[in-house]
């Protein structure tokens, strides 16, 4: 069935509270609402601290929610496959190769060694993975334990995908793995949420961005209309793609059209 | 300016594994501002302990490592950096090391806390910090021991840009023009901030490096450096554009 | 028998007011002591229980008659330690307390050299919560790998491989970067340290121990007369 075009994922009015009752008690999430639709890729940002990590857990069902409702495909009861990578996602590592570490999840499906053969055999090309599966993800380096802690959750074939952080300790290699997933989800009209720090990452991989702070979306706005949000974002702290800024302070004529051009990343 | 610390064919490795650096020859004088670029694996933390001391060669010899001279590293994870369990302690911690009089022990931390703008959160647990206020600390904590060397491990890493200029401040402001800066990172665009640049290979070699190379997209791939934000545009347009390395304030159109 | 009991009555007695002085005078929320009791119930009906049931004679209603006064003294007992033990870590931050401890223990300082308790203890404190925020990662990252939330016996072998081992290696991982950045800092085992804050004994740290000692002493004279 295609989808393009219904909202995928709506949130209304969603409301989250850590340490509820006790002296600690934080308002992580305030009144949110959105809708996203299929296929959209979306960064999520905003100071640290603004409540994007807990957006994610609750969008992923990890958390309940206080208040509010996340719908999907206009359901309340219908939960698609999410996938949610945590930072640094490294740390979840615990078995002897990488194909018991991809396996994993797929064991606790339930499916049969075939079908779990095959799904490592793709979740690893998606990825890039050229090395042995019989290695120990533990000896690997970071950029390739980066890479298997996303096959993991690859493996699962979520419909979204919701990275937090995705480009903490990567180096340049590991950014261009990173674009290259990216990319191939997109390819497959699925959807994405990235709560990102680094802008300028963003700026070539997202359509739209959902800013929060202190748990409120102050701002929903898409790439076409980012030049109108300078001002309000650099007020609150933000990074802005150096290439909005070179076009603030004036480039020539005949180079203008850079919006055609993308970077090599 | 007097030498701190001249390595000479310096290598490290492992028994068995191929070697992590090898025939590294770098002098580290008084007052140098230098980056040293390289991706993940290039052996920037062993670089890092080899000049601080905490390693030794498997070849090649470091000449003051004796007598060496005091070394601060801001590690890459703040975090794990961090002793004492509140902004106080920790500051506290470097300086216990010392020999001083509890009242001049308190006396620095309050200069320190109010220098780097942590002054309000003093008796604040580490983990209620942000990322940028626990940087600081870090480079707080560091610097109150007054080290001869500095070496930052991608200091701006993670942080937005509010937290890069107060962090950027705080560094011009505190550290002393005799100390000598060591700035590793992975970004070209790093270099803003120093003023001698090397690179560190995937093969563990460190060699000076030049303006042209880092604007050379071939040298960057070659070397994994990720490139400056605005580089794509000075080899799409080769030739008129200049400057990209240094940002939207410095490049210019020809 | 029964003298020694009421005499234990009477000190019991004493002890709970000056417990109850203590959460008073403290500027506690006046719920505090029953918020306590509340949250370690199990920890003290428990051996109230036993020791209620604890030597059984040959009725119900005989055993009952003869063990509720020694029941009631030890559950008396756990409440008093369990009341000023918690008072204590609420009024005193923990690296304070750390260096009121190792100030305590000089005397024993030269049976263990290089050991450094503040230190020790302090990282302990700052480790714990980091840990804890870690573990609560790991445990989001594998419950999206299918691992269900809620330890059962079940899924227990599921939960020791997938939580407990990765939360060990990233103790060891932050142990170690820890160790580095120590040593980078300038310290070496046995070192000998300064530190910010300077704990002098004071009027009421002597009328504490004045107390103590009075009750220990008054305690003893009841008991053995």
């Amino acid at each position: 069935m295609d989808r393009r075009g219904l909202h995928l994922i709506e949130v209304k009015s969603l409301s989250y509270i850590y340490n509820r009752g006790g002296p600690y008690q934080t308002l992580a999430l305030d009144d949110l609402s959105f809708s996203i639709k299929q296929g959209e890729i979306i960064g999520v940002i905003g100071p640290s601290g603004s409540g994007k990590s807990c957006l994610l857990r609750c969008l992923a069902g990890i958390l309940t929610p206080l208040s509010g409702t996340v719908l999907f495909d206009g359901q309340e009861s219908y939960l698609p496959k999410i996938g949610l990578i945590i930072q640094e996602p490294e740390v979840q590592f615990f078995n002897e190769t990488v194909y018991q570490e991809i396996a994993f999840a797929l064991e606790n499906q339930g499916l049969t060694r075939v079908e779990i053969d095959e799904t490592v055999r793709l979740a690893l090309k998606k990825t890039g993975y050229k090395g042995k599966t019989s290695q120990s993800p533990f000896c690997l380096s970071g950029g390739e334990q980066r890479r298997i802690a996303i096959a993991c959750i690859l493996a699962l074939d979520p419909q979204i995908l919701l990275l937090d952080e995705p480009t903490v300790g990567l180096d340049f290699d590991g950014l261009e793995m990173l674009s290259q997933i990216i990319k191939g989800f997109r390819s497959e009209n699925k959807t994405m949420l990235i709560v990102s720090h680094d802008l300028d990452f963003l700026y070539n991989q997202v359509d739209r961005y959902l800013v929060l702070d202190k748990g409120r979306l102050v701002i929903d706005f898409t790439k076409k209309e980012f030049e109108t949000k300078i001002e309000f974002l650099t007020k609150m702290g933000l990074a802005i793609p150096e290439i909005l800024e070179l076009k603030r302070r004036g480039i020539p004529e005949d180079l203008s059209n850079l919006e055609q051009i993308g970077m090599t990343v | 300016m007097a030498k701190l610390i001249v390595m000479n064919g310096v290598g490290f490795g492992y028994p068995g594994q191929t070697p992590i650096l090898s025939t590294v020859n770098f002098e580290i004088n008084e007052g140098d501002r230098i980056s040293i670029l390289g991706p993940n694996g290039s052996g920037k933390s062993t670089m890092a302990l080899l000049i601080a001391g905490l390693l030794a060669p498997t070849s090649g010899e470091i000449s003051g490592f004796i007598n060496r001279p005091s070394v601060g590293i801001v590690f890459q994870n703040s975090r794990h950096q961090m002793v004492g369990s509140t902004v106080e302690d920790d500051l506290a911690f470097g300086l216990s090391l010392m020999n001083l009089t509890t009242d001049d022990l308190q006396k620095r931390v309050a200069y320190f806390l109010s220098e780097f703008k942590l002054a309000s959160k003093r008796h604040y647990n580490i983990n209620q910090l942000s990322g940028g206020e626990l940087r600081r600390l870090a480079l707080a904590s560091v610097l109150i021991t007054e080290p001869r060397i500095l070496i930052l491990d991608e200091p701006l890493a993670m942080l937005d840009k509010e937290a890069q200029s107060i962090f950027l401040n705080c560094l011009k402001a505190n550290v002393h023009p005799e100390t000598a800066l060591i700035w590793f990172d992975h970004e070209v665009r790093s270099i803003r901030h120093t003023e001698r640049w090397m690179v560190l290979s995937k093969q563990g070699r460190l060699n000076p490096v030049s303006l042209n190379d880092l604007d050379s997209r071939l040298f960057l791939k070659s070397h994994s450096l990720t490139p400056a934000p605005l580089q794509w545009l000075e080899w799409e347009f080769p030739g008129r554009i200049s400057g990209a390395i240094f940002g939207p304030e410095r490049i210019t159109f020809d | 028998m029964l003298l020694s009991l009421t005499g234990r009555g009477i000190i019991l007695g004493l002890l709970y007011l000056i417990t109850i002085l203590l959460y008073r005078t403290s500027k506690l929320p006046w719920y505090l002591e029953w918020e306590v009791l509340r949250k370690f119930q199990w920890l003290l009906l428990i051996p109230f229980g036993v020791n209620l049931l604890v030597p059984f004679e040959t009725s119900l209603f005989l055993t009952l008659s003869r063990n509720y006064l020694g029941a009631l003294i030890i559950l008396s007992r756990l409440v008093v330690m369990l009341l000023v033990a918690t008072w204590l870590s609420y009024v005193t931050k923990p690296l304070v307390l750390v260096e009121g401890l190792t100030l305590l223990f000089k005397p024993f300082e030269r049976f263990a050299k290089g050991l450094d308790l503040p230190l020790m203890m302090g990282l302990v404190v700052r480790l714990i919560p980091e840990l804890l925020y870690e573990s609560e990662n790991i445990m989001v990252a594998q419950r999206i790998r299918g691992i269900k939330p809620g330890f059962t016996f079940k899924n227990s072998s599921g939960w020791i491989k997938s939580t407990i081992i990765p939360v060990f290696l990233s103790s060891i991982r932050k142990a170690a970067a820890l160790a580095v950045a120590m040593e980078a800092r300038g310290y070496r085992p046995g070192i000998r340290r300064g530190s910010i804050q300077q704990l002098k004994l004071s009027a009421s740290d002597y009328l504490i121990i004045g107390l103590s000692f009075f009750i220990i002493i008054f305690a003893a004279i009841i008991l053995f007369i």
